[in-house]
């Protein structure tokens, strides 16, 4: 674990060898941490938010819905079938499909 | 000699007073808006003014708590006023059964996890509604992890990793179901362009079936 190899290495000369983190460098070093960006940072160093970057979710109503993370364990996993030459993310599989369950309507 | 004052010339402004006894604040400009925050403003900038423990003299400003008693705990259970809770709170969201910690026989006696073939049929309003359900359990499972780290009884971590585990995989496995859907789909609408059963202008119905007269090939 990488905590513990710094604890190890924690003399002056062989922490210089290491990758810096976000917790080193009193405000001279950046590093993101995967969650990106909500906006824009202003010549005078000031932050403007894009609200089209920033994260919605969207809880739907759970009314009456009866399906649970788990399936019984009585039922063998369902493994996924397809024909010869087919796998699922094929248009053709799905256009076939689309048209034979929404079709006409 | 006369006490008759000279007649002024014209020119000069004229005094608001010339009584030497009655002293009045003569502004330089009588105008409104400049009349305002002419008065001095007086007030005692030392709160600790006149304080003293040793003569018991306290604070002139009176905190607001001291105007009333000091509550007086209630000491026999059997006594005290029940809490009135909503029995429909969201709160309880985070909670199974309204029970703090599960029996780690009842936190094992959970199912296996969706798999990707069982999930690819079902649709959108399901899956989503699938999702946010393992986002609750999950939320139920941390609730009772932090418990866990207060009362440190010392067994239960086990049966809710494997648990939240399972909820993980449904959750990874509805997300690999929608991708693969949506890359079907894209594919799809390519070749939905230069198909001729399909009509993607959005005016009038999109399947239009094409039927074959397979006999008529038969004739000779």
């Amino acid at each position: 674990m990488r905590a513990t190899l710094i604890n190890l290495a924690r003399a002056p000369s062989s922490i210089r060898r290491l990758p810096l983190t976000t917790k080193m460098v009193n405000g001279g070093f950046y590093k993101g941490n995967r969650t990106g960006t909500v906006g824009r940072h202003t010549k005078h160093g000031g932050f403007v938010i894009d609200w089209e970057r920033v994260r919605t979710y969207v809880v739907p109503d759970m009314k009456g819905f009866e399906l649970t993370p788990f399936v019984t364990n009585k039922m063998e996993p369902t493994l996924g079938r397809f024909p010869q030459g087919e796998h699922p993310i094929m248009g053709s599989v799905y256009l076939r499909k689309w048209k034979n369950e929404n079709g006409e309507s | 000699m006369s006490l008759a004052r000279p007649l002024r010339p014209l020119l000069q402004r004229p005094a608001i007073s010339t009584c030497p006894t009655i002293a009045r604040i003569r502004p330089l400009s009588t105008s409104p808006l400049l009349q305002e925050h002419t008065k001095r403003i007086t007030k005692d900038r030392n709160p600790k003014r006149g304080m003293s423990p040793m003569r018991g003299v306290g604070p002139k400003q009176m905190l607001e708590t001291e105007q009333y008693d000091l509550p007086r705990p209630v000491l026999d259970p059997k006594a005290r006023t029940e809490v009135k809770t909503d029995e429909d709170h969201g709160l309880w969201g985070f909670f199974h059964e309204k029970k703090c910690l599960p029996t780690p026989e009842e936190d094992h006696a959970h199912g296996r996890a969706w798999t990707a073939a069982e999930l690819r049929i079902k649709s959108w309003d399901d899956l989503h509604r699938l999702w946010w359900a393992c986002v609750k359990e999950r939320n139920i499972i941390a609730t009772q992890q932090k418990e866990r780290e207060r009362l440190d009884p010392g067994y239960g971590e086990y049966e809710s990793e494997e648990r939240e585990a399972e909820v993980i995989k449904t959750q990874k496995r509805i997300r690999y179901v929608l991708t693969e859907r949506y890359y079907a789909w894209e594919e799809a609408r390519e070749i939905a362009e230069t198909d001729p059963e399909v009509n993607l202008s959005g005016v009038g119905q999109a399947y239009v079936p094409v039927y074959e007269e397979t006999f008529e090939q038969t004739k000779a």
